[in-house]
């Protein structure tokens, strides 16, 4: 972009923009959740073009937002050539995917998380001899690379060390789960090792399915959903000691919500739906009570006090006031 | 340690017939009691939240920190909300008496057998006929309670 076509803009005005927005997500869907009930065919296409406007407002607000992850990852070569250094091993650093864009927050408190994986990765090379014996290259290579996932971002490290999994990598995951991310490791010992930091693109603003489970509200994340179907007798199987569910001939574990939420379940499937999900490589079954629709939900914290609860995302109001919880797939599987 | 008063103001309320009080700077405001919407596998005391127009914010009941046994017909009539480190925490009350000015030298240590008052009272404020615990709300709402 020409430096002439663009403005500075202080960030705490495009903050209040994010929330403005987020509550005209909200009042949008008040607005479609009264007018259904009364059906009037004149309002329909004012509504759509309502809809599809504030879509399109969303979006732009988004991208208002969003850096590249070249401002973050710029300064890392230079870090790196000081760690090389120090290692007295030779690295070859890559960066990939650098024009990959994120949300300003996420961006600004990612770098921290993942400089402490590189130094991780740094820790779990050869020195040169150790290597060369190993019959491998003398020279290591560190690459970190970012990337479009779904509706989110994953960035990756992988290493070409001993392949072993850090104990201390509970410090990153923490900064990064804060950021409604997720960390993931894969490794092969003594070939090489692969942090993978999945993060949403936007904090705010999430396209959800709503459900009941119990008398109560849940939001699953769309992006996530697999597909849903309604339960009839016999669909829900026990193999050893897990129940499934046979999805045109895939086998999907099932994890039954009321269980984990220590709500009185009848047990009885019949009427309820399954919900199938997809987190991760992950795929599996939710089974709720009802299932509500679609809506835009404006995420919002569930604050320090609820910290200690890993199997909700946060909560969001619905258009009516009420509270529901967002469902966090990676820890309810 | 006598010598100069050091001054605080503080909002006493009441949870079933004993008075509690937290400094003033801490409270935001006094709410009617609304729908909580419980959250599974929180902590104990955490009875869920509420919609703090369009904030989410958790409510506690004190009184399962505090091990102050309820009637079993108790119903709280009104929720404190309260700020404590830039976070919205709301908590379970009867009635919202008065703000009064203490003097924290004057404050009376009534040995507890129950250890939870160690941290968690600053002590208690004798006013008249009153007999107010004085909370120690940063410690109250420390996380690991």
């Amino acid at each position: 972009m020409n430096e002439k076509d663009s403005i500075r803009v202080d960030t705490a005005k495009l903050d209040e923009l994010m929330n403005l927005m987020a509550e005209l997500v909200i009042a949008k869907s008040r607005i479609l959740d009264t007018l259904k009930k009364y059906n009037i065919k004149e309002v329909d296409e004012s509504l759509s073009q309502l809809s599809r406007i504030t879509l399109d407002l969303q979006n732009v607000v988004m991208k208002v937002r969003m850096i590249n992850v070249e401002t973050v990852f710029s300064k890392f070569p230079r870090i790196m050539r000081d760690l090389e250094k120090q290692s007295a091993k030779e690295i070859d650093f890559i960066m990939q995917g650098t024009e990959t864009e994120l949300d300003r927050t996420v961006s600004e408190e990612i770098s921290e998380p993942i400089l402490e994986l590189l130094n991780l990765s740094v820790q779990d090379l050869e020195d040169p001899n150790e290597r060369i014996t190993k019959g491998k290259n003398k020279k290591c290579s560190i690459k970190l690379s970012a990337k479009y996932e779904g509706n989110g971002v994953v960035i990756s490290i992988q290493s070409d060390g001993r392949g072993l999994i850090p104990q201390e990598i509970n410090g990153p995951r923490q900064k990064i789960e804060n950021l409604k991310g997720s960390l993931s490791t894969e490794s092969q010992k003594s070939m090489w090792m692969k942090f993978n930091i999945r993060l949403p693109l936007t904090l705010s603003i999430m396209r959800a399915l709503l459900v009941n489970i119990g008398k109560y509200v849940y939001a699953v994340p769309i992006e996530n959903i697999n597909t849903t179907q309604k339960l009839v007798k016999g669909d829900i199987k026990f193999v050893q000691d897990r129940e499934v569910f046979m999805l045109r001939g895939e086998v999907i574990p099932i994890v039954r919500p009321h269980k984990i939420f220590g709500e009185e379940d009848s047990g009885y499937d019949e009427n309820r739906n399954i919900v199938i999900v997809k987190f991760g490589d992950k795929k599996y079954g939710i089974i709720v009570d009802a299932l509500l629709g679609q809506d835009d939900i404006v995420i919002k914290p569930l604050g320090k006090l609820l910290s200690d609860v890993d199997i909700f995302n946060g909560g969001a109001i619905l258009g009516d006031g009420s509270i529901a919880l967002i469902l966090d797939l990676g820890a309810l599987s | 340690m006598k010598g100069d008063a050091e001054m605080v103001d503080v909002l006493s309320f009441e949870i079933s017939n004993q008075e509690f009080a937290v400094e003033v700077e801490y409270v935001e405001i006094v709410y009617d009691m609304v729908e909580i919407r419980p959250v599974p596998n929180s902590k104990k005391f955490i009875e869920g939240l509420i919609n703090l127009r369009g904030r989410i914010v958790p409510v506690v009941d004190i009184t399962k920190i505090l091990n102050v046994s309820l009637g079993q017909e108790h119903k709280f009539s009104n929720i404190l909300i309260l700020k404590i480190n830039e976070e919205e925490i709301g908590i379970f009350v009867d009635e919202v008496k008065n703000v009064l000015s203490v003097d924290q030298n004057t404050l009376e240590n009534i040995s507890s057998k129950n250890e939870i008052y160690r941290d968690k009272s600053k002590g208690v404020i004798k006013i008249n006929n009153r007999l107010i615990v004085f909370l120690n709300i940063t410690e109250l709402m420390s996380m690991q309670a």
